[in-house]
């Protein structure tokens, strides 16, 4: 098989509101995809769809090789954005108790093995109700995983993780992948999706708006981007050469270079208007293309 | 790992909510503390007994009838030695213990004080209160008045009372029932005496205190067995006419009751918990992960399974201490052996019905103050039976406990009822009603299982009526 996920056509509604429109996608076996999109943009209807939380109202949703209704909820695990644990168990049934349900009939070695490769051996007795947010938060990841499922959808897996436990868990990540799971990891942090993922979905307003992996991305959307300083005066962006976008961000200025632009004309430019002091040149963040695609507005808010 | 079996799911489910529900310190704690109390209560009186106060008790008696009296103080004493010597006969017999026989003897610990009556009204009312400040300090127990036309088969003061008891106390069941029930026979058999012509013969028309008291017994012993109730006579298989069983009067009417107050009770502590647990999971959000687990259907049936198991169990108790305690009274004879296998079906049906309802307004509801409003119609549909208990009890095979009775909400508690109440109810009464109410379930569960899947992922304000309509209706 060599798409594990494949949307066609699939259209969600809740009342008047589309959540989802018309949206045809695929996920590659094996491989780490991110979602991203801005709150509200349809990412978290779209994994329930794949989940099978929603139906579709349109289109078709087929997950690991299956159409069928919740043909596949064991094949797959799945970390929602908001938390859900039993407050009044202890870690180690909980768990237990998540991995049955996943069809698992002698879960107690994996759920061992899980709980101390994340730090949480210890917890393994204490009640839910007694560990902090990110503790919390690295059991609920085990109970999405500790099943071994083919398909792991994580939405937002790092919030409330400091940065030893956030590595430790994006260790866990790229090991699924290895070890043949295919992962679906929605976030907010794009340094996270530029740095993990394979392949990349935005999706705005309930359609797909960016799909591919991160170098088709940057091919496709990617510009050249300077970061430039004079010494005694601030930048007049009028009249720079080949610029799409300039955003003032205080110190120095941030400029986007339009397809063609030459860096070295623009150079020139800025060295007639006084001696600079820095000018960095590299290509386009993920963060920056995201924004780029979302709204150069809200761009300009974001830099504000 | 196996893949896939509805079935080990809902069994998952089941054993993790019958874990909650059963492994915490208030089901531990309601588990033991009520046969603890249907222990304590069979055996409250026989307790209290050990604690009543040994302190002899001096009760006056003033007797202003004409002549030498009814002779009252005499014949409360003859009573009172008969009944310790009754004591300390069954003590030599038996070797039980002789100082709580005569506890138990009511006379016992009872001395008797014959007041003189002075034959003025005024002057009698004064000795009234010189007793009753006598009984104020504790010196006397209470008194009781004779009045003077007491043994008038006409008197003239139609208002005055034959005997007047006089105490400060609240309740002194010993003194009003022991003492003044006996006074109110002696009149009435020296009032029988005095109008009684054979009586001429003697020097005053009286029965003499000896004569009262075996009059007084015996009234105590047949009234016992006054008035027996026993079932309608039966054929064998002979076709000899056999005597009905005599009946337990003091049971007969508590077994309905019993098992429709345990029947209301089970579903109360094992399945309201119900829609607190779904409205804590949506809180916790735990919803989304189970649903990314399991169908709805089968979280559903998990939870029903779970909580009818717990509903089981307290059953299982609370039935257990109540035939302990019918045992314990020697009433256990009188129980059928049908009625445990109803109470069973009826709990099952009852538990699973309203265990769907819980469940379904719980899963509407994102908190507690929302589903107290929707809980409003359930809880309604579901106490209102017990207000048709009483009449349904007392005529269980008539119109209204009939058309009651299958009202299927009302089923499983008024269709017990009814079979406990009526023994010779025809079988197809409680079969229709008890299939009746599975329909209703197998209904109440689909719709409850509409809602959940759609009220479990849903937050903010509680969905109106249409809404509900439209999320048990509408395809996801």
């Amino acid at each position: 098989m060599t798409q594990a996920v494949i949307l066609t056509r699939v259209t969600k509604r809740f009342g008047q509101k589309v959540a989802v429109d018309g949206l045809d996608l695929a996920v590659r076996s094996g491989t780490i995809t991110g979602f991203l999109g801005p709150n509200g943009s349809g990412k978290t209807t779209t994994l329930r769809l794949i989940t099978r939380l929603y139906e579709p109202d349109e289109g078709t949703v087929e997950v690991l090789g299956s159409a069928g209704e919740r043909c596949a909820s064991d094949r797959l695990g799945y970390l929602p954005e908001e938390r859900g644990l039993y407050r009044s168990m202890k870690v180690f049934d909980l768990l237990c108790f998540f991995a049955q349900l996943k069809g698992m009939r002698s879960p107690t070695r994996s759920v061992l093995d899980w709980l101390a490769r994340l730090d949480l051996a210890d917890a393994a007795k204490l009640k839910v109700e007694a560990l902090s947010k990110g503790m919390a938060q690295r059991v609920q990841f085990i109970g999405a995983v500790v099943h071994r499922p083919e398909l792991v959808i994580l939405d937002e897996p790092f919030s409330g993780l400091d940065p030893v436990h956030a590595a430790q868990i994006g260790d866990a990540i790229r090991e699924l992948k290895a070890n043949g799971a295919t992962v679906i990891l929605s976030t907010h942090d794009m340094d996270v999706a530029e740095r993990m993922c394979d392949a990349l979905v935005l999706i705005h307003q309930g359609r797909k708006v960016l799909d591919g992996t991160w170098a088709e991305v940057r091919q496709r959307h990617g510009r050249l981007t300077v970061r430039a300083r004079l010494i005694d005066r601030p930048i007049d962006v009028n009249g720079l050469p080949g610029v799409e976008r300039c955003v003032d961000l205080g110190a120095e200025t941030a400029i986007t270079l339009a397809p063609g632009g030459d860096s070295q004309e623009l150079l020139g430019a800025l060295r007639l208007q006084g001696p600079v002091a820095r000018f960095d040149l590299g290509e386009s963040t993920l963060r920056e293309i995201f924004l780029d695609l979302v709204g150069a507005t809200r761009m300009e808010d974001a830099a504000a | 790992m196996s893949r896939e079996n509805p079935m080990n799911k809902i069994l998952v489910i089941a054993i993790r909510e019958f874990r909650a529900a059963v492994l915490n310190k208030a089901f531990l704690l309601s588990l033991i503390l009520m046969p603890v109390m249907i222990l304590i209560s069979s055996n409250a009186s026989r307790v209290a007994q050990g604690w009543k106060n040994t302190k002899t008790r001096t009760i006056a008696i003033m007797d202003r009838t004409p002549g030498n009296g009814v002779d009252a103080v005499a014949t409360l004493n003859l009573l009172r030695d008969k009944e310790m010597a009754r004591a300390r006969e069954q003590s030599s017999k038996n070797g039980e213990n002789l100082p709580a026989l005569e506890m138990a003897t009511t006379l016992a610990q009872m001395n008797f004080e014959q007041v003189t009556a002075p034959a003025d009204a005024v002057d009698a009312l004064k000795r009234r209160y010189e007793l009753g400040r006598r009984v104020a300090t504790g010196e006397l127990a209470a008194f009781f008045d004779i009045g003077p036309e007491a043994l008038e088969a006409q008197p003239a003061q139609t208002d005055m009372a034959a005997v007047t008891y006089y105490t400060d106390r609240a309740l002194d069941k010993d003194v009003m029932l022991g003492v003044g029930v006996k006074l109110i026979t002696l009149v009435q058999l020296q009032r029988a005496a005095a109008q009684n012509p054979l009586m001429l013969m003697r020097k005053e028309r009286r029965y003499s205190p000896e004569e009262v008291g075996t009059l007084l017994e015996a009234a105590g012993k047949s009234a016992g067995k006054g008035l027996v109730q026993r079932d309608l006579p039966t054929l064998d298989d002979q076709g000899q006419v056999l005597e009905g069983k005599e009946v337990q009067s003091g049971l007969r009417p508590l077994v309905p009751i019993f098992a429709t107050i345990i029947l209301f009770m089970v579903v109360l502590i094992g399945a309201s918990p119900q829609l607190q647990g779904v409205i804590e999971e949506k809180m916790n959000r735990i919803g989304e992960v189970l649903l990314g687990s399991a169908a709805p259907f089968q979280i559903l049936s998990g939870k029903l399974l779970g909580m009818t198991a717990t509903g089981l169990v307290l059953s299982l108790v609370y039935l257990g201490g109540g035939l302990m305690a019918a045992r314990h009274w020697n009433l256990a004879g009188d129980l059928r052996w049908d009625l445990p296998v109803w109470f069973v079906v009826f709990q099952i049906l009852a538990l699973l019905l309203y265990g769907s309802l819980f469940v379904a307004v719980g899963s509407a509801c994102s908190d507690m103050k929302q589903a107290q409003t929707m809980l409003m119609p359930v809880s309604l549909s579901f106490s209102l039976p017990l207000m048709f208990l009483m009449p349904v009890m007392e005529d269980p095979t008539g119109s209204l406990a009939r058309a009651a009775s299958f009202f299927p909400l009302a089923t499983p508690t008024l269709m017990l009822c009814r079979v406990a109440a009526a023994p010779n109810l025809p079988l197809w009464e409680p079969v229709l009603g008890a299939a009746m109410v599975l329909l209703t379930t197998v209904a109440a569960i689909w719709m409850a299982g509409r809602i959940f899947r759609i009220g479990y992922l849903t937050t903010g304000k509680a969905p109106t009526l249409v809404e509900l309509t439209r999320w048990i209706f509408s395809r996801s």
